[in-house]
């Protein structure tokens, strides 16, 4: 396996880990959570470095449906992750505490709750939306492609874990963080972190879901026969 | 009732007088003799009513149980005007304003028989708040809470050991306990009592106050299930919701 495509797995297998951790925020440490997002920044540009020719092709080619969606998803996302970066600096209690910051925060508690749970949902799609890529990267790395019962078998578990995504999705009313219905965030700190945890990774799967779809559909529709 | 309506009275009487041209500390002053009259008031209202009343109520019946909590509201240099309308931190009765903790404390007290102890502050809060924009108030806290301060307090328990089960209440500030609440719990070892929290917010809960009061207070019970609502519901809560929560936890088994 080439050595990018290796750096590429990485880089996206570690995001993917620390997005749910940094949306349980408070249940995993107040300070954890801004070094983590810290580093998330910093993996999300250089996940931007990585796949350069995504930038490069941008003006070029035509744009079919499929392709514009995911352009509008990747604009959202890189629009909310500069703005959760922002607000949270000016939110920070301890690695940016140095800076004192007395105006504003009301604002950046607004910008970093719907910017954050909007990056949330919208990673999650993309996610899905690159699903294929997610899978090849899995085959490179075995050296050999998934079988069809293997297939049939995540597809499945998928859809388990999606549907249970759902019910967590309704539990919280996670779109009161994301339309601002809801000003604070509330946690249940009787619940052990890695529970929320697991919640928060169906949530991704349920969208994820959603995103190979929706992608999926649109790919079929722009190509009837093939 | 009759207990709200006289606390309610002289909450009126000392905000009046303030409004003539007091000093803070003056008012502050009038707002503990005001409670501790108050507490006299109950406990010979609580003999009197309680003769002929269930063994149990009498038993329970202010000796033992203190309502502690701290607010917003009763910690301010009042400059600016406690707006009813806008503030989701009060109470209206009629024409008279009280905190939400205040509020929920006295409902707790009117199942519970017990003593209110108002957790003040020696130095007030700037009283410039909105629960929705950024200001000096918050800005404030968010320094305490920074610095892990310890403000001191005004007002104290003469005998604490008297007490057998202490509520706890106090609003979500920045995402914690007030660190005067901290102060609170620094100032007295609750070993051996039994400790029931409730609480308000703008959503957030109380947060993780079980596991630092369990940490504050190793020896002491501390019970998990606490009394949270949000701001915007404190109004609607009735003595029935507290017996609801009481009976919840298994209060006085």
């Amino acid at each position: 396996m080439k050595k990018k495509s290796i750096i590429k797995m990485i880089v996206d297998l570690i995001m993917t880990i620390l997005l749910p951790l940094l949306m349980i925020q408070a249940l995993a440490g107040e300070e954890l959570h801004e070094w983590i997002g810290i580093f998330m920044f910093l993996l999300f540009i250089l996940h931007h470095l990585l796949n350069f020719n995504w930038h490069k092709n941008l003006l070029k080619g035509k744009y079919s449906v499929v392709r514009s969606l995911g352009t509008v998803v990747n604009a959202g996302i890189l629009l909310c992750m500069i703005l959760s970066a922002i607000s949270g600096i000016l939110l920070s209690q301890y690695v940016f505490a140095f800076l004192n910051v007395n105006q504003g925060i009301s604002f950046a508690r607004a910008a970093h709750m719907i910017c954050t749970h909007w990056m949330f949902v919208l990673t999650s799609f993309h996610l899905g939306m690159h699903l294929k890529i997610m899978k090849g990267y899995m085959e490179q790395a075995r050296g050999k492609k998934l079988g069809t019962v293997s297939s049939r078998v995540f597809a499945i578990l998928f859809a388990v874990i999606g549907v249970y995504g759902l019910k967590v999705f309704i539990d919280t009313k996670l779109w009161q963080y994301m339309f601002y219905q809801a000003q604070f965030m509330f946690y249940d700190f009787n619940r052990m972190a890695f529970g929320v945890y697991l919640d928060y990774v169906s949530m991704m799967v349920l969208f994820a879901v959603i995103g190979y779809f929706v992608s999926d559909r649109l790919k079929k529709i722009s190509m009837p026969k093939k | 009732m009759k207990k709200i309506k006289v606390l309610v009275l002289m909450l009126i009487l000392v905000t009046l007088l303030d409004g003539c041209g007091n000093t803070s500390n003056e008012a502050s002053e009038n707002t503990q003799a005001a409670t501790t009259s108050s507490k006299n008031e109950t406990a010979s209202e609580e003999a009197g009513l309680n003769e002929s009343e269930d063994q149990n109520t009498l038993e329970n019946a202010g000796s033992n149980v203190l309502i502690a909590y701290f607010s917003r509201i009763g910690n301010i240099d009042s400059e600016h005007e406690i707006d009813a309308v806008s503030s989701a931190s009060v109470v209206t009765q009629g024409e008279n304003i009280l905190g939400n903790m205040e509020y929920m404390a006295e409902l707790i007290r009117d199942v519970t028989g017990g003593d209110i102890h108002f957790i003040e502050t020696s130095k007030q809060y700037p009283s410039e708040y909105d629960s929705s924009d950024n200001n000096e108030l918050d800005v404030y806290v968010n320094k305490e809470n920074r610095e892990n301060a310890r403000p001191e307090l005004a007002t104290h328990v003469e005998n604490m050991d008297d007490y057998d089960v202490v509520f706890l209440g106090f609003p979500n500030w920045y995402g914690d306990m007030p660190m005067a609440v901290y102060s609170f719990l620094d100032e007295y070892d609750l070993s051996g009592k039994k400790i029931y929290l409730f609480n308000s917010s703008g959503g957030g809960g109380p947060r993780d106050a079980y596991s630092k009061t369990s940490g504050l207070e190793p020896d002491a019970e501390v019970e998990k299930n606490i009394f949270s609502v949000s701001h915007s519901q404190v109004a609607q809560l009735t003595d029935q919701d507290m017996q609801d929560w009481l009976s919840e936890i298994g209060y006085g088994n």
